[in-house]
């Protein structure tokens, strides 16, 4: 095992896709939400999971026309190719079901995060989150996904939603 | 066809107002309002649709409600195809957007569905599509299936609602895109016309029985409008028009004749959208029951 893989290992990125089939991938996804995020099942009830390329998983409508070829099916919620992400866009939407791994910014600290940029916290910044991905919040506003390795806060925010906030 | 040509040129010079909807999906209307007016935005909300507000600031790009997809900036003559069949897409358990890119109208109708049933969102254009799906993560869409099909060859399957907001020479959006004019050509809106009329044929076959449509395009020429409606009710028994009217929205009757030809009467139901009436772009807007 190389230094990499170990350095996987130690933090909190949900289990390694390994020999898993599609339903073991979508079951130990919504179980790693529950447990770290406190994500509730039911709000995954009435949809279908499915999964594409690369370990995506898309929470989409349970009833497609059988007879349709299928471009992008609903709303990224992680990729399980290794470790489990969570998507920034899954954050944004539920982000107010989440009750542990928060981290909580200041304004300035957001005005950086939300232009993708990565930062030291303060461990009175850490509150009881614990190293693996965290849901980003400024007051009420879910901001999204980062990865929490110590103090520091790798930012998780897709190049094409970062922002240069004018007003916050 | 204007009431008022001097108004009408006048609306035109103008810049479109800065406007927004609210995601419904994420946020309150009260929420994003109070949120907003603390940056000392000033917010008008629109009477015809509470979602909807007017800002007169030019920072709502910029602003954490549109990072976290709280709000959509959409021009609000384009949010009117959901809003004239808002109850019957809360019914709805399969809806079609035949030509959905970049999505404001599918986020809508999302919004509108609460996420739940199901939207095929389509569109001819794959480039186009990735903006669409941008959009609809953005907006939190989880009930939407993007395909990517020629509109007239959509494999067979009955919809509650469909949606064309169809391509057409976009005459309308002159106030937003000032070279419109330069690839507006008699030729373009005849070609436009001729691929509407049998868009709009297909799309009223994928309709269940009892289903409506809204044909609706964001152009000025009769040919693209009420000459396609009146194409659909001679072609198709049992297709009927619903009177579209939006409360606290100002709009006239389609024309029912243009250039020495006589439509179906029936086409006056239509609805015509001009830019110095709410201050918006041009559109056109038809509502159809099967």
């Amino acid at each position: 095992m190389n230094r990499r893989m170990r350095r996987h290992e130690d933090q909190d990125r949900g289990p390694k896709k390994e020999q898993m089939d599609a339903s073991e991938v979508k079951e130990n996804t919504l179980k790693y939400f529950e447990e770290r995020f406190g994500f509730p099942r039911a709000i995954f009830d009435g949809y279908s999971i499915y999964m594409g390329p690369k370990g995506r998983l898309y929470l989409g409508p349970a009833k497609v026309p059988p007879n349709l070829r299928i471009v992008s099916p609903g709303l990224l919620i992680a990729r399980a190719d290794s470790g489990i992400k969570p998507s920034t866009n899954l954050f944004q939407l539920f982000g107010n079901l989440v009750d542990r791994n928060i981290i909580s910014l200041s304004k300035e600290q957001t005005e950086k995060f939300v232009m993708g940029t990565d930062m030291i916290l303060s461990k009175t910044d850490l509150g009881d989150a614990s190293d693996g991905y965290v849901l980003v919040r400024y007051l009420d506003y879910n901001l999204g996904c980062a990865l929490l390795k110590g103090t520091t806060l790798k930012n998780m925010v897709p190049k094409a939603k970062r922002l240069a906030l004018n007003f916050i | 066809m204007v009431d008022d040509p001097d108004a009408f040129l006048a609306a035109l010079e103008r810049p479109l107002p800065k406007s927004f909807r609210v995601n419904t999906l994420k946020a309150s209307a009260e929420q994003v309002k109070s949120g907003m007016e603390s940056y000392g935005f000033g917010l008008r909300q629109m009477e015809w649709c509470h979602e909807a507000f007017v800002s007169d600031s030019l920072g709502i790009g910029a602003t954490l409600e549109h990072f976290t997809g709280m709000i959509y900036i959409q021009e609000l003559a384009s949010m009117l195809p959901p809003v004239i069949v808002k109850e019957e897409l809360e019914n709805a358990r399969i809806v079609l957007d035949g030509c959905a890119a970049p999505g404001s109208k599918t986020t809508q109708i999302a919004a509108i569905m609460r996420n739940r049933g199901t939207i095929i969102a389509n569109d001819l254009d794959y480039e186009r599509i990735r903006a669409l799906k941008f959009n609809l993560e953005k907006s939190g869409v989880i009930n939407t299936i993007i395909t990517n099909y020629d509109l007239q060859h959509l494999p067979d399957q009955s919809y509650d609602v469909v949606i064309l907001d169809a391509p057409c020479s976009a005459e309308g959006t002159i106030r937003k895109h000032d070279h419109i004019f330069d690839s507006w050509s008699p030729r373009a809106v005849s070609s436009y016309s001729g691929n509407q009329r049998v868009l709009i044929l297909k799309a009223f076959d994928l309709l269940k029985p009892g289903g409506t449509m809204v044909y609706s395009t964001c152009t000025f020429a009769p040919e693209e409008n009420e000459l396609v409606v009146d194409h659909l009710l001679n072609n198709r028994e049992g297709s009927s028009l619903e009177r579209v009217s939006v409360e606290g929205f100002k709009t006239c009757n389609g024309i029912t004749e243009y250039e020495g030809k006589i439509f179906d009467p029936r086409v006056a139901s239509c609805v015509r959208v001009w830019p110095h009436h709410n201050d918006t772009g041009g559109f056109f807007l038809a509502k159809v029951r099967k």
